[in-house]
């Protein structure tokens, strides 16, 4: 099912990138124009990809069972909290957002319990923050919690 | 004469403090990187590609060199002791690896792991010293329609090799390619599949993309099928000491390691992982006791762990050479350059000599201490493999994070990664490998460039932009390459149904 559905995906990307590519002006061999390399990415990804999808409804692809029990439901949740990260960090800067993503993400793994793991997230990313923004001068989003820890460091 | 003087140069170069301190670091975190299961040395490359930002591009090799090379010694560490291959370069060492500690010579194979590791990698410097001058030189003779014939067999020879299956190799590399395509056309200014956001027409970086395929993904694989902690008993300093038939046995296969590895790692394609499979077979072809091979033969270990580390140094050859990165690492070593705004290429050694030589004289010195610091301290770093997933998997991604954002203060990009590390997560449980993917999209912009200007040189015929000398050269030595195991196959069909048909 999931290959049918991998397949389905790519051949509507293929779709969208050829409708989007044919826009371009190809121009000719001669002079050839923006559109030529689309043209031919887009050509080899409809044949590819067509293929791929003939494959995966024609014949059952066999899908081998994990050696180790799998865990859907904490990727999933991991993946929501990687997504919902760039929202955060805009709107609540760089502690706040890091610190969130990092402390649902300890919880998720089920690492040492709601207190331990509050702590330890808010350590990491401190820790990081000085490391990086204050130690380093990498420049990472900076909020009103950002800028007290800059005035302690003066 | 004239190379010997600029090695003396480089080493000038790579003994200065800060390039020591890359060294060694990167060193440190490839070995961790080799030694975790999950986190291999494309991950930690991806994370801490940005972070290069803040040293020279000199200081950035030297630092992407370490972490190469530590994360092929560490590898071996795991296989042997534990018998978990920490890379895919290390699967093989597993096999006679662990059954030596399981003999109580589990020491003594590390020995000869890490010796002939610095064997390989110093025959391998040797060659890549040797190999980029020369093909520096042939390349100065390229024009653009050889740069299109180079582009063009590098991904099919990526295609052929790579693990996944053919069709699914194909997906990867068109899509590549058309996540390069997204931005301005450098040549006309035209905006192309920008979706009217300004920031998608400065195009896809490479970073991003990396660092979601590779970082991300690889976060999520490990999150899913949750890997356990593993502990190994302490190997004692004594048990270290290989007996003098150990090392009769071993030092032949280093040797031909060495130059299995290098040669394979000018190939695109996984080459450490592959030369460590061609040299395995090799020795084992070569044994006067075949029978020991899967029982704990010496010449298991050494014959691969040489190939490998070899295979690292050879890797380098294109990209040095030609600008043209064949493997995923290369891929990010490229990343760094472009970075500091350097394009590598076949006028790197003149152009760039302090960078060309110091980052050789660099490698020498990071098989060095890697040699030193891997033996004594074997105990502590086998110990790295207690720490709970639970706590690196957050750290991961929160560097990955602080990397991606601190490059353009941007969270499109942010979510560029997000978006990649899931899609590429749900691609790996389908069996599309995203190699070819991100050498495609480094290998895009010098194929379309190059092409466009083949065309345009050539007023738009075709077949004088193919069938150039050196052009057509390429393209049957690929052709050879791609079809030869097909052939040989019949071949040897046919041979065993005249058997059958004579019994």
């Amino acid at each position: 099912m999931k290959h049918k559905l991998i397949a389905v995906s790519l051949f509507c990307f293929t779709i969208l990138y050829l409708i989007g590519g044919w826009e371009l002006k190809l121009g000719t061999l001669r002079k050839p124009g923006p559109g030529l390399f689309p043209r031919l990415v887009g050509i080899g990804l409809l044949v590819s990809t067509g293929l791929y999808l003939w494959q995966a409804f024609r014949k059952e692809v066999e899908s081998k069972p994990s050696p180790e029990p799998a865990k859907p439901g904490i990727v999933v949740s991991l993946a929501g909290a990687i997504l919902v990260y760039p929202l955060l960090l805009y709107y609540l800067n760089f502690i706040p957002a890091t610190f969130a993503v990092v402390y649902f993400m300890l919880i998720v793994l089920k690492f040492k319990g709601p207190v331990w793991d509050f702590f330890i997230a808010l350590g990491l990313v401190i820790f990081s923050f000085v490391v990086f923004a204050m130690g380093l001068g990498v420049s990472l989003s900076v909020g009103k919690i950002e800028e007290i820890l800059f005035q302690l460091k003066g | 004469m004239e190379m010997w003087q600029s090695i003396v140069h480089g080493f000038s170069i790579a003994l200065q403090p800060m390039n020591i301190m890359y060294a060694f670091t990167g060193c440190v975190i490839g070995t961790v990187t080799g030694i975790l299961p999950g986190i291999g040395p494309l991950g930690a490359m991806a994370i801490l590609l940005s972070f290069t930002l803040y040293m020279d591009a000199a200081g950035a090799m030297v630092f992407f060199a370490g972490i190469y090379f530590g994360a092929m010694y560490g590898g071996s560490t795991t296989s042997i002791l534990l018998n978990i291959p920490g890379e895919n370069a290390s699967i093989i060492t597993c096999i006679d690896g662990y059954k030596m500690t399981q003999n109580g010579r589990g020491g003594a194979a590390l020995t000869v792991s890490a010796v002939g590791s610095f064997v390989a990698g110093t025959i391998g410097i040797l060659g890549l010293m040797m190999a980029t001058s020369f093909l520096g030189s042939a390349a100065l003779k390229f024009g653009p329609p050889e740069f299109v014939a180079i582009g063009v067999c590098g991904l099919v020879l990526i295609i052929k090799l790579n693990e996944g299956p053919f069709l699914k190799s194909v997906i990867m590399i068109f899509l590549g390619m058309a996540i390069y395509s997204v931005g301005i056309d450098y040549l006309t200014g035209t905006l192309r599949f920008t979706l009217g956001n300004e920031r998608l027409s400065q195009g896809i970086d490479f970073l991003p993309v990396a660092l979601g395929l590779f970082g991300i993904a690889e976060m999520l694989e490990t999150a899913y099928v949750s890997k356990q902690t593993a502990s190994a008993r302490k190997v004692k300093f004594r048990e270290m000491l290989p007996t003098r038939n150990e090392w009769r046995r071993s030092v032949p296969p280093m040797f031909r390691g060495s130059a299995i590895g290098f040669l394979i790692g000018l190939i695109p394609g996984p080459a450490p992982m592959i030369s460590t499979f061609v040299s395995y077979i090799t020795e084992k072809k070569l044994s006067k006791h075949p029978e020991e091979f899967g029982h704990g033969a010496i010449e298991g270990v050494a014959g691969p762990e040489s190939a490998n580390n070899a295979a690292v140094s050879g890797a380098y050859v294109p990209l040095l050479a030609l600008g043209i990165p064949f493997t995923p690492a290369m891929a990010m070593v490229l990343g760094a350059l472009l970075l500091h705004n350097i394009t590598p290429g076949p006028n790197l050694i003149q152009e760039k000599p302090d960078l060309f030589w110091g980052v050789i004289a660099s490698m020498y010195i990071a098989n060095v201490m890697l040699i030193v610091l891997n033996l004594p301290m074997v105990n502590l770093f086998v110990n790295i493999l207690r720490t709970p997933m639970q706590i690196l998997l957050p750290i991961i991604v929160m560097l990955s994070f602080i990397g991606v954002y601190s490059v353009n203060s941007s969270p499109i990009d942010l979510l560029i990664m997000a978006l990649c590390g899931i899609i590429g997560f749900i691609f790996k449980r389908v069996g599309l490998q995203p190699a070819p993917l991100i050498i495609a999209m480094v290998i895009g912009p010098m194929l379309e460039n190059s092409l466009r200007q083949s065309l345009l040189i050539s007023g738009g015929n075709l077949g004088s932009v193919i069938l150039r000398p050196i052009s057509l050269v390429i393209y049957l030595v690929t052709s050879v390459i791609f079809v030869a195991p097909w052939i040989l196959k019949r071949v040897s069909n046919l041979f065993d149904t005249n058997k059958d048909i004579i019994r």
